[in-house]
């Protein structure tokens, strides 16, 4: 009988906690109104406070939920073989969390919010680094490529929203990364095998 | 003259509440609280909420060529167009915002804002990252970079150093991936 209780209180609280995830990832921290979940769930306001104490110990609660299904994320992470499509693909699967991590990022005045998405980024370019130099043909030097995957990642996040939150329009955002960063140093090359010339055609 | 002085108000209070939450800081309440009028003030000169937005994107554009003509006068990225930025900080904010939003309205008055800016500041990027002027490729490597920009940036960090080691970060880490594929290409045996 006991269990019983705990398990549904804990049901109770993760509905509360599930809706609001969702919202999150939609609409950021401006989505997390105590009236209006109660509204979408057809709870009363009187539960949110019961379990949560407050708006604060509400987001603690959602965090905790982002990192165990960021862990989910990161474990399916290692198993993929390349950037397209299996990474890809993976982001794809996981568009909440994504989004829901995205968020995070944009919420500059939360220290707990950044820093919990910077942990995971971190995490996930220890995983993605080897693969990423290879698809850029940056071989064996997978420090420098995670420093333009950084750079790339932002730029995604920057650019996807919901409505576009499909393989197809990541395929042709990194496919755009990677064209420009070889086409730049294909032209530095270029310039550098210009400059060798010059010393020759000089001489008498 | 003066319904335009207090049509200014409003949407000079809501240009900056914008700049700083989003369209969620917009309500016509807060903002009649904040300005100490009378709500029905708002309603006479912009009917409602969406007319209200339509003249903050007015208001923006207005801002953002004001902005442009210093661009045009700007010797180079670093420090000038750096600077410039933190100087336009709340007009920069109110972009940021736009980039974020759903709303298929913000996000095109953010669109055309982009193009505009891109071609002003073109000869300054291509210039700091020391390639020609018509290097398409460079260019295209602004538009991540500024991508990028949009991400990270928020009223908390938009100084200098933040923007200067943002814009080095990004060069130097092209020039390193063209040094290691120059590396590789000299190692070829052909």
């Amino acid at each position: 009988m006991l269990s019983q209780f705990f398990m549904e209180k804990s049901k109770n609280s993760s509905v509360w906690i599930e809706a609001g995830y969702n919202l999150f990832a939609e609409e950021g921290i401006e989505g997390i109104q105590v009236e209006r979940l109660a509204r979408i769930l057809q709870l009363n306001k009187s539960g949110f406070y019961h379990y949560f104490g407050d708006i604060d110990g509400y987001c603690e609660e959602l965090i905790k939920l982002h990192k165990r299904k960021a862990d989910g994320y990161l474990a399916d992470l290692s198993t993929v073989k390349s950037i397209d499509p299996d990474y890809l693909m993976g982001l794809v699967r996981h568009k909440v969390s994504c989004m829901f991590h995205l968020q995070l990022i944009r919420s500059k005045d939360k220290p707990l919010f950044y820093k919990t998405a910077e942990e995971i980024d971190q995490h996930e370019g220890d995983l993605i680094g080897a693969l990423w130099s290879d698809y850029l043909g940056i071989h064996d030097h997978p420090a420098l490529a995670l420093r333009y995957f950084n750079i790339v990642r932002d730029m995604l996040y920057a650019r996807l929203s919901f409505k576009n939150f499909d393989y197809e329009n990541l395929r042709n955002l990194m496919a755009e990364a990677k064209a420009v960063m070889q086409q730049i140093t294909e032209n530095d090359a270029a310039a550098v095998a210009d400059d060798s010339l010059h010393p020759l055609n000089e001489l008498p | 003259m003066e319904k335009h002085k207090n049509l200014s108000v409003w949407t000079e209070e809501g240009y900056s509440l914008f700049s700083k939450e989003g369209l969620d800081g917009i309500q016509v309440e807060r903002l009649a609280r904040i300005l100490g009028l009378n709500k029905s003030g708002f309603y006479h000169y912009f009917g409602d909420l969406e007319g209200f937005c339509i003249e903050l994107i007015s208001l923006h554009k207005k801002k953002v060529s004001d902005f442009l003509k210093e661009v045009g006068e700007t010797p180079k990225l670093d420090p000038d167009y750096l600077y410039l930025l933190i100087k336009y900080s709340e007009t920069v904010m109110f972009q940021v915002q736009l980039t974020r939003s759903q709303n298929p309205v913000f996000y095109a008055a953010s669109e055309w804002v982009d193009q505009k800016v891109d071609i002003a500041v073109r000869r300054l990027w291509n210039d700091f990252m020391e390639v020609a002027d018509n290097a398409d490729a460079t260019f295209r490597y602004y538009a991540i970079v500024r991508d990028m920009f949009y991400t990270r940036i928020s009223y908390q960090n938009l100084n200098y150093t933040f923007l200067h080691n943002l814009v080095w970060d990004a060069k130097v880490i092209m020039d390193e991936i063209g040094e290691r594929r120059q590396f590789e290409t000299d190692k070829s045996p052909y």
